[in-house]
């Protein structure tokens, strides 16, 4: 007995030892709380949003997309294209210093994007850039970009996250992962430390060549469970939030402590076809499903207003896009084409959904009711993501996709139309990009035309007739509707600065 | 004794082997590529294929296993594929917190439990018993989930007195635990009557009141000793319940634990990590197991081994 309890105050005492002693919560810091940490810190070797938002602040690029997607100069103060459309020089201005006090100068620039790249070094952003042949110092502050043919969407490709201008000498030094967790960027926020998981603490840059941001610390600390973190929301352990429930969001407009504040992104959700998949060779068939499903229901009910029906196979906000209107809920419609089709009594599908994306399995098994209501019968397959970047979206060929018809998320995150429809619906071999197997070949002439011209007014035009084919005549998906962007922050928490691609960053931002 | 003791410690191998070996061939039978997750949807087949032998996952199987199994008996984990910190750093500054958790929710199930359980025992069939009874039903019952986020809810967004995220001071420390240590209260609680009221019925307790011992004594230096070996044992398991079910408590309460540690690996496919992690909670039980068994010797000198 004696034993025993020696024994359990050892072991209490040993815990005990271990407890830190608090960091209260100063004045002048900002705690953000995402649902995940994130990945790294390198620009160009980071995916998610969440890591991509941390470099805005850590790092400039030559140009940089203001709230509403308008292209502002930033590092470069102006630029040209040249006669023959190949050659992009940038002006840099002459002040910016990276945070380990060295200049940001051409030299730095053009080592920033020849380690972009560098094949050898295979970062997971370099594919955006590889309209980019050579990069040339023409001066101590200019710096020429070298492009094979016209490349109408190189500024907008600039202002990309994955464009922030990093120490390439450093982050050479440090090799490709260890740079991730080392960051030396020229932006209003310095790296200060991260504990995995934890925090990953920002704390700001006194010598930024523009306006100094208020304030001094940003704390990053996720949260994964979502009532865990509207919680510390409400108690003031967090200041801002991001991935509210949609159940939530209503609640919090009642809390006084509260303030929620939405933008409209530039994602879209919605199911693609399998185009490899013979049911769906007649486009009246892909027509027939899309005008069996009711848009508005599902993004009022279903999605709680966080979403607004879709209006084209491109968000509003990105630039390219064109409005055509909803597709029409008509389910007798639906019945006819299928009838027209050869498919009067309809026949069944497989569709696949992931709870990744935001009531994926809801929507689904609402897509599956309103199929069932015009004839079309389904089997639901629900899997992680894990299974389902493997299963769907892996670089498959035609034979090895195994669904008839699967959930997606758009989203262009150049704010370009080229960026939002090139990769996704051109043909290609596997469907490593082109998640559905698309071919048209009307479309795919329309959109290399695109590329290649730097003359806005016809990118439009032809950018236009390309969504006509690919939303209205030979349909490749079932765009449902476009989604918000919504974070709740304390009240007092003023300046964030929203970005469409679900990012928000605080350099502008004070709190009362 | 001390023999009995070298021959439990000598399992601690063989189960590091079949427990490695069960988790590597699990993981890599799962659909879901680690280096397609970690390049992401946009990604080139090359730049995926470059990760994939950066991470090693390009050699077969086998020599896959032979190579984390030799760098395990030196002490080297690997580094995990999604941070590329090595597992052990990550895994010794994770265990700490888990490890806490499962003793902080131990100690309380069994002052809770026990104490119950005995005034339980004592006061059979009166409303004290009943209370005690329900009480303990509803903390078996009650899923940790919604216990955790309703003490959230009433401590930390209604009363402010605690915190709701971390676990950087003692105070961080006290829902988790009590949520964790709930549903082992109810255990250890009713075990306890049950065994306590078997016990007394004991001639050797109607022979110490009968000596004209107090009733505190009776119950406690006599009744309760021998009561308290089914007891350990529900402790022992317990313990090892509270190392893996702490991953619903660290998620609700934002605790940096090696539970969810372990389920977070899984989505992202870490092989490393997740096999890191569940060695470490496997080991963590070999070793509470022995000494568990090691504790019945000292309470019943009755048991003895060789």
């Amino acid at each position: 007995m004696k034993v025993w309890s020696v024994v359990v105050v050892a072991l209490l005492l040993v815990s005990i030892a271990g407890c830190v002693s608090p960091g209260a919560k100063e004045a002048e810091q900002l705690v953000y709380s995402a649902n995940v940490d994130a990945r790294g810190l390198c620009p160009q070797n980071i995916n998610d949003s969440n890591s991509a938002q941390i470099t805005l602040m850590l790092y400039d690029g030559l140009v940089k997309f203001d709230e509403d997607l308008s292209i502002i100069p930033w590092l470069a103060e102006r630029w040209v294209v040249s006669e023959d459309e190949l050659t992009w020089t940038f002006y840099l201005r002459d002040d910016a210093k990276f945070h380990n006090g060295k200049p940001v100068d051409a030299k730095a620039v053009k080592a920033s994007f020849d380690r972009l790249l560098d094949t050898d070094l295979g970062l997971i952003r370099s594919p955006l850039f590889t309209m980019i042949t050579e990069v040339t110092v023409v001066d101590d502050y200019v710096v020429a970009f070298s492009t094979d043919e016209p490349c109408g969407f190189m500024v907008a490709t600039m202002a990309h996250t994955a464009a922030g201008i990093v120490d390439a000498e450093h982050a050479y030094a440090l090799g490709k992962d260890a740079y991730m967790k080392d960051p030396i960027g020229s932006g209003p926020y310095k790296f200060s430390s991260w504990t995995e998981d934890e925090e990953l603490v920002l704390v700001r840059n006194d010598d930024y060549w523009g306006d100094k941001p208020k304030i001094k610390n940003i704390v990053y600390r996720p949260i994964p469970e979502a009532s865990s973190r509207v919680l510390a929301l409400q108690s003031g352990e967090t200041d801002v939030i991001t991935q509210v429930p949609e159940t939530d969001i209503v609640r919090l407009q009642e809390d006084e402590n509260v303030e929620i504040l939405s933008i409209w992104t530039a994602g879209q959700r919605g199911f693609r076809f399998n185009h490899a998949r013979e049911i769906w060779n007649d486009p009246r068939v892909r027509r027939a499903v899309s005008h069996a499903i009711d848009r508005q229901a599902i993004a009022e009910n279903l999605m709680m207003g966080q979403g607004n029906p879709s209006v084209g196979p491109l968000a509003p906000v990105t630039w390219g896009s064109h409005n055509f209107g909803v597709i029409e809920y008509n389910p007798e419609l639906s019945k006819q084409l299928l009838a027209d089709a050869g498919y009067p009594d309809g026949f069944t599908i497989h569709i696949v959904t992931t709870p990744r994306y935001a009531k994926g399995v809801e929507i689904a098994e609402a897509v599956q009711t309103y199929l069932r209501a015009v004839g079309i019968e389904s089997t639901l397959e629900i899997v992680e993501w894990g299974i389902f970047s493997q299963t769907i979206l892996g670089g498959l060929t035609p034979d090895e996709l195994t669904c008839d018809f699967f959930i997606m998320g758009f989203a262009t995150f150049t704010g370009d139309a080229d960026w939002g429809l090139r990769p996704v619906y051109t043909t290609q071999p596997t469907n490593e990009n082109n998640y559905g197997f698309y071919s048209n070949a009307e479309f795919d002439s329309l959109i290399f035309e695109a590329m290649k011209t730097t003359d806005q007014d016809k990118r439009l035009a032809l950018y236009k007739r390309a969504q006509e084919i690919v939303y209205l005549e030979d349909p490749t998906a079932v765009w449902l509707f476009d989604t918000k962007y919504t974070i709740a922050t304390r009240k007092g928490v003023n300046g964030l600065s929203m970005l469409p691609f679900s990012m928000v960053t605080f350099q502008k931002a004070w709190i009362d | 004794m001390t023999q009995y003791i070298a021959r439990r410690l000598l399992q601690l191998p063989l189960v590091l082997f079949v427990v490695s070996l069960i988790v590597f061939s699990m993981l890599r039978f799962i659909p879901g590529d680690p280096a397609r997750i970690l390049a992401g949807e946009d990604a080139k087949a090359e730049t995926v294929e470059l990760i994939r032998i950066e991470l090693g996952l390009d050699k077969p199987l086998p020599v896959q296993y032979v190579s984390f199994f030799t760098s395990l008996l030196r002490g080297d984990m690997g580094n995990s594929i999604r941070t590329g910190r090595p597992v052990t750093s990550e895994v010794v500054t994770r265990f700490p917190v888990t490890m806490r958790l499962a003793v902080f929710g131990t100690v309380l199930s069994i002052l809770l439990g026990v104490f119950a359980g005995v005034i339980s025992a004592a006061k059979q069939y009166s409303g004290v018993d009943a209370v005690a009874m329900v009480i303990a039903l509803i903390g078996v019952s009650a899923p940790s989930f919604w216990l955790g986020l309703l003490l959230l809810l009433v401590f930390s967004l209604w009363l402010k007195i605690l915190p709701a995220v971390g676990a950087s001071t003692l105070l961080h420390y006290i829902l988790p635990s009590v949520t964790l240590g709930a549903r082992g209260a109810g255990i250890i609680a009713r075990q306890t009557r049950s065994a306590m009221l078997d016990v007394i019925r004991q001639d050797y307790v109607r022979t110490a009141r009968a000596k004209g011992l107090s009733e505190r004594t009776v119950i406690y230096s006599h009744a309760l000793r021998n009561a308290l070996i089914p007891v350990i044992t529900v402790i022992g398991l317990q313990f090892g319940v509270l190392l893996a079910g702490s991953v619903i408590v660290e998620k609700v309460f934002t605790m940096p634990g090696i539970g969810r540690a372990m389920v977070d690996s899984i989505a992202f496919r870490d092989y490393p990590m997740v096999q890191g992690t569940v060695l470490v909670v496997a080991v963590s039980f070999v070793v509470v197991n022995l000494v568990v068994d090691l504790l019945y010797a000292t309470v019943d000198p009755r048991i003895h081994y060789s």
